[in-house]
């Protein structure tokens, strides 16, 4: 009797752990194909002016599973003295991924070579769109010319989660 | 018992053609595991019978019945029916359980190809959807050979149980 006893036991704890990988893997295989078909906004996860190329660098994370086109872009030069310029329809045709990060190079005017300093504002547009989804979408970016910064995706993710609890919280 | 085991055996079947039918149009990983599933217990019914004979032998011995049909007994065996009425049940049993050594082998060997197939093919850079597919493949096959491996936990365990009650008889039959 004993022997059986103890293979019973033996058997329910390597079905358990069975039953928890099989679920596991149904349940992970099912979500991430959910996941592959949303369509994710565009993060800035890096931002800086780059003075040696005269050109607003961005880095932009596509946190969702479609990839995302980007059609045109645009950029608005705001110094701090004097009168800047706009310079909209520049075309990209730039492809990001889903999960991946790309960097988007939006060139000034040649003449303000050297007249960007720290304080100057420069906005960087885009203009993007999904497959299939017939919508064009628009997104901006300030950037303070001195104040650039690269961050991980992950912390980005994380902190956005917090703060929105934060702010649930408080209501 | 061997009557039960066909009937939920059939029942099991038909569950899992129309889980088949179902779930493949959602989800091609779920049918792909309950299909290798299937597959390996078709590899696994000869194992799957006879321990199952050899389950319900014993246990009808535990009930004080002994064994009145042994053609099948032979047949699982490979011995004839004199031989085995001359020898003690657990011996009979035991028998059976070695003449299976041959197609367990071939199971878990088999099982162990397709444990490797998939580990190879997890760790392969490219390839993404076949992945899944050779780890739900795995997953399927994990589950019969779990099943095999109770049942011939189980018959194992039940043929020491007859020969300890066979001791014990011979002790009462001495004294």
């Amino acid at each position: 009797m004993r022997r059986t006893l103890t293979v019973a036991i033996l058997v329910t704890i390597v079905g358990v752990l069975l039953g928890m990988g099989i679920g596991g893997f149904v349940t992970y295989s099912s979500v991430s194909k959910m996941v592959k078909g949303l369509p994710g906004a565009p993060i800035v996860v890096g931002a800086k002016y780059d003075s040696d190329k005269n050109a607003l660098v961005l880095d932009i994370f596509n946190p969702g599973g479609l990839p995302i086109y980007v059609e045109t872009t645009a950029l608005v030069f705001k110094p701090k003295n004097g009168n800047g310029y706009e310079l909209a329809n520049i075309p990209a045709n730039v492809k990001i991924e889903g999960g991946t990060i790309a960097r988007l190079i939006l060139k000034l005017k040649g003449e303000s070579k050297g007249h960007v300093q720290i304080g100057d504002i420069l906005t960087g547009t885009l203009v993007y769109h999904y497959p299939y989804i017939p919508q064009i979408y628009t997104t901006t970016y300030n950037l303070t010319v001195g104040k650039g910064f690269s961050q991980n995706p992950a912390e980005v993710i994380q902190k956005a989660n917090e703060q929105a609890k934060e702010k649930e919280n408080q209501k | 018992m061997s009557l039960w085991f066909a009937v939920i055996f059939g029942i099991f079947l038909a569950l899992l053609a129309l889980l088949v039918m179902g779930v493949t149009i959602f989800s091609p990983e779920v049918g792909i595991l309950l299909i290798s599933s299937l597959a390996f217990g078709m590899f696994a019914f000869r194992l799957l019978s006879s321990y199952v004979l050899v389950i319900a032998t014993a246990d009808a011995f535990k009930e004080g019945k002994l064994p009145t049909d042994y053609a099948k007994l032979a047949q699982k065996s490979g011995k004839t029916e004199e031989e085995l009425k001359n020898i003690p049940l657990s011996a009979v049993l035991a028998l059976i359980l070695a003449a299976l050594e041959p197609y367990r082998y071939t199971f878990y060997f088999g099982f162990v190809l397709i444990l490797l197939v998939s580990l190879v093919a997890y760790s392969l850079p490219s390839y993404t959807d076949m992945r899944l597919y050779t780890e739900a493949l795995f997953w399927g096959a994990a589950l019969t050979t779990f099943i095999v491996w109770a049942f011939e936990n189980f018959a194992e365990a039940s043929v020491a149980e007859v020969a300890e009650l066979e001791q014990q008889q011979g002790e009462n039959q001495t004294t």
